[in-house]
């Protein structure tokens, strides 16, 4: 328990460096891109006397390290720094569409982890039965279908032609199904063929049919012996999913108008709203730190000869 | 895999496929409302024939097209009619992101104007034909030389808050945008700053503007809720942010409720005593009680939202969606021209394009009509000026672009152009460009140019188009204002976007329409600066204007576009 906590906190102390470095190529490499943000604000017929305006307005004026250190001072202090285009600080921007955005992420990730883990242990243990073919023809289907495909499918079957779900925007549950649906619809096609074909490595390996030669029952076996061991692939592969659909809702958020960060970061983006994307970035690199250190915790878990020593 | 599973997968695959191609086919041409289910409204014909105590309604429109044409529905005002007999609610989809509702504080927001017709009022208007009547300002005089307007405030306009319209209000309104330079950037409010001068009070309801030079777009500005009048005590008595997130306007809406970050305004109606003048005054009334604008970025979103009817009225409509949505009996409207389209060649010294004969030929070899009917599908007008019809300049016997391909090949080989690589630049924010660029690059091909498409990021096509880094690019220019001036005036005239145009002539015109109000030297130096367009082929040829179409349910009456690109939404009814 000493060394799990001190392996914790060596894991904090390198991911603030991560985070710090996060902060200097992001920075660099949103500087580095063509476009200047003043002009994008300033509109398509500025004169450059009024695209310096807006720049100096903006503080782009200074030269980066000062605008870096700037940056960096703010956001020590709490300050994510001023968003241009919303005429508002950044943290107000982000407080208003990051819950909606954690809440569609953590249902696509909850139902795609809960769903793909039963799914792959029945098909693993299962091998050539119908539930097994069904879970490969999903994982197939699930990775070779295109989000956008599925979210227009979705909202044609069940808003425009059953009249059952609400097609867009955000609201009660019933506006969280589709969206939450179509987020982690990848994520557990192929975790579910991972699980899969992890389930089926592990049950064929010589401790497990020695296992069964002592008499213990096949679901003793699976579900104490294999399962563990099979768990280790879909635990790495949890903690990048937990990063990664935070940030891989764009397209999501686009599709049933809801109101989160993918829809917010595309804005950002095209209008070169620097501050607002260097702290979208960072949050996800933050997502992404903690999963990682999510699944080396979890490691420790459910196999024992791994040690954070 | 074994074989008993093999029939009933192949059979769930086969049930699976029907079952995607059926939902795919949600805009059949063959669905009616009715089909469609409850959410969705009466087929157009069938609302047609209703008629009600005091309304009829008609349409008659283009629907081969899937245009529903002129909503005739009689919208009079009824005897004893009050704002607190609205009930109704009606959702907007839109697709611009709405920061702020303070139009002045940032560049490109269309939905502002929306906004403002709700909320607040000009001094003048426009009638159902967008001619300029008096509102706010009950009679106007322009001085003899232009050089200041006089107008005299009507009596009795209360603003929301229950204050009273006076010409000091006005005044504060005007100056604010002239001088607030710490909320309101230079580049969006020089459209009136640039141009307000000295004002004075001249009596208890009149005052005068001086202009600071003359302002060739006023006429098109004043009659529009441009210059949205403003409540000069609430106003400086409260903070800048805390007043524009719950403005205070002279118009028919209130607003309950807007969240920037989420684009989304909520606006209930109001139901004070004094109520909404503009009512009495146009003779119409409205039953909506609520009106919800929000952003909705993807079409198909918007379209679908229409169908479940979750959205009464939706902007932009795809153009393969057109003709499904108006055979499902929704009102679909196309607007008059809002955006021009148009090719800008770099032709300075040392550019590909500096050869003259080259730019003709490759204006000669861009099928406009082509590109309007087959990427457009019609739903564009041919350009061949700047101007559209009711335009200053607008000349319908005027020249026109000549499409000759077997010209333009001789063209080419007498110019001496090598096959050098010509870097043709498009923004990916420019929705129909892709189509159109590599439409005109094989049109171009065909006479022997050598065009290399860039597909460039909004930000970067601005930088390369800023640093002269293009040969051509393709992009368009929207109507706030006028399009034929902004063209005229700022792209030509001040060569903003580089492309290091040598014609003096051209360019000395460009720069005189920006001193010059009176419109028969308007009209006159347009028309010259459109021949020397269309034989010299220099900076800019011109391709189409679009025209985009919106829908809205077909029990919606009274949204009107003045021969505008922004709806006005103020005494919409619907039919129960």
């Amino acid at each position: 328990m000493k060394n799990q906590r001190q392996h914790i906190r060596k894991r904090l102390l390198a991911s603030v460096f991560v985070l710090i470095g996060v902060t200097i190529v992001v920075f660099a490499l949103i500087r580095l891109g063509n476009g200047d943000p003043a002009a994008m604000m300033a509109g398509d017929l500025a004169t450059p006397e009024e695209i310096e305006d807006y720049r100096i307005r903006m503080g782009l004026d200074k030269p980066l390290i000062v605008q870096y250190f700037t940056y960096m001072a703010g956001l020590f202090k709490g300050d994510l720094g001023y968003s241009y285009v919303y005429s508002m600080p950044v943290r107000d921007v982000l407080a208003k569409r990051m819950p909606q955005t954690l809440m569609l992420s953590l249902t696509g990730f909850a139902w795609s982890t809960v769903f793909s883990i039963v799914f792959g242990i029945v098909a693993g243990t299962h091998q050539g039965s119908g539930v097994d073919f069904a879970a490969m023809f999903f994982a197939v289907l699930g990775q070779a279908m295109s989000t956008v495909w599925l979210g227009f499918l979705l909202i044609l079957i069940f808003g425009v032609k059953l009249h059952l779900l609400p097609i867009q925007g955000f609201g009660g549950i019933e506006h969280l199904i589709m969206p939450g649906l179509c987020c982690g619809f990848g994520q557990a096609a192929s975790q579910t063929r991972l699980m899969r074909s992890s389930m089926v490595d592990v049950i064929h390996e010589d401790y497990i049919t020695a296992t069964r030669a002592r008499g213990i029952s096949r679901k003793v076996t699976n579900m104490k012996y294999a399962l563990r061991n099979a768990m280790l692939p879909i635990v790495t592969n949890i903690g990048f999913a937990f990063g990664k659909l935070f940030a891989g809702s764009i397209v999501v958020e686009n599709i049933f108008n809801w109101p989160g960060m993918g829809n917010l970061m595309v804005q950002a983006i095209n209008s070169r709203d620097y501050q607002l994307v260097q702290s979208i970035l960072l949050i996800s690199s933050v997502m992404l730190v903690f999963g990682n250190l999510l699944a080396d915790l979890l490691y420790t878990v459910v196999d024992p000869r791994i040690s954070l020593n | 895999m074994k074989k008993s599973f093999r029939y009933p997968a192949a059979l769930g695959l086969a049930v699976i496929m029907a079952a995607s191609l059926a939902a795919c086919g949600g805009g059949s041409s063959s669905t009616t409302a009715a089909e469609a289910g409850s959410g969705a409204p009466a087929a157009s014909q069938e609302a047609a024939a209703e008629t009600t105590a005091n309304a009829s309604h008609s349409e008659s429109g283009d629907a081969g097209r899937g245009i529903s044409g002129i909503d005739t529905y009689e919208l009079g005002q009824p005897e004893g009619w009050s704002e607190k007999d609205a009930t109704k609610k009606v959702v907007y989809m839109q697709t611009q992101a709405i920061s702020t509702l303070d139009k002045w504080a940032v560049s490109q927001m269309d939905t502002c104007f929306t906004f403002d017709y709700l909320c607040f009022d000009g001094l003048l208007s426009k009638d159902e034909d967008g001619n300029t009547i008096p509102w706010i300002a009950e009679s106007y005089e322009m001085a003899e030389d232009d050089s200041s307007i006089s107008f005299t405030i009507r009596d009795g306009i209360y603003f929301t808050n229950g204050e009273l319209l006076d010409v000091d209000d006005c005044i504060f309104t005007l100056e604010r945008i002239r001088d607030d330079t710490e909320h309101l950037p230079d580049s969006v409010a020089k459209s009136w700053r640039n141009y307000i001068g000295e004002i004075e009070k001249t009596g208890d309801n009149s005052f005068k503007m001086n202009f600071a030079k003359p302002m060739p777009e006023f006429w098109t500005m004043i009659n529009t809720p441009d210059i949205q009048i403003l409540p000069k005590d609430t106003y400086e008595a409260m903070d800048y942010d805390e007043f524009w997130a719950h403005p205070i306007g002279t118009g028919p809406y209130v607003v309950t409720n807007f969240d920037g970050a989420n684009s989304l305004i909520e606006m209930t109606i109001r139901t004070d005593e004094h109520g909404y003048f503009g009512y009495d005054l146009m003779d119409r009334y409205t039953n909506v009680k609520d009106i919800r604008i929000q952003r909705s970025p993807e079409s198909t979103t918007r379209v679908s939202a229409l169908r479940t009817g979750e959205a009464d009225f939706v902007q932009n409509l795809n153009y393969a969606d057109i003709q499904p949505v108006y055979n499902e009996g929704f009102h679909t409207y196309q607007q008059d021209a809002s955006t021009q389209s148009y090719l800008m060649l770099a032709c300075g010294d040392g550019d590909i394009f500096s050869n003259k004969a080259l730019r003709e030929a490759l204006s000669l070899c861009v099928d406009r009509e082509a590109l309007v009917e087959a990427l457009q599908m019609g739903f564009a007008q041919v350009a061949y000026s700047p101007s559209e019809a009711g335009d200053l300049g607008y000349d319908p016997d005027g020249p026109r672009y000549e499409y000759n391909v077997e010209k333009a090949k001789e063209l080419v080989k007498s110019s001496g152009y090598s096959g050098e690589e010509i870097n043709f630049i498009y923004s990916t924010s420019n929705s129909t460009a892709p189509e159109s660029t590599q439409a005109i690059q094989s049109m171009a091909q065909e006479i022997g140019l050598n065009i290399k498409v860039s597909p460039l990021e909004k930000a970067s096509f601005d930088e390369a188009r800023s640093k002269h880094e293009y040969d051509m690019l393709i992009d368009s220019i929207g109507k706030s204002g006028n399009m034929w001036y902004k063209i005229f005036a700022e792209v030509i005239g001040d060569d903003r976007f580089n492309s290091g145009c040598t014609n003096t002539e051209l360019l000395d015109l460009g720069k005189s329409m920006q001193t010059i109000m009176d419109s028969e030297k308007l009209d006159e130096t347009f028309r010259k600066m459109n021949e020397i367009l269309l034989s010299d082929f220099e900076p800019i040829l011109c391709l189409s204007r679009g025209t985009p179409v919106h829908a809205w349910n077909s029990k919606l009456h009274g949204i009107e576009y003045h021969h505008h690109k922004i709806p006005d939404m103020r005494a919409m009814v619907y039919e129960d």
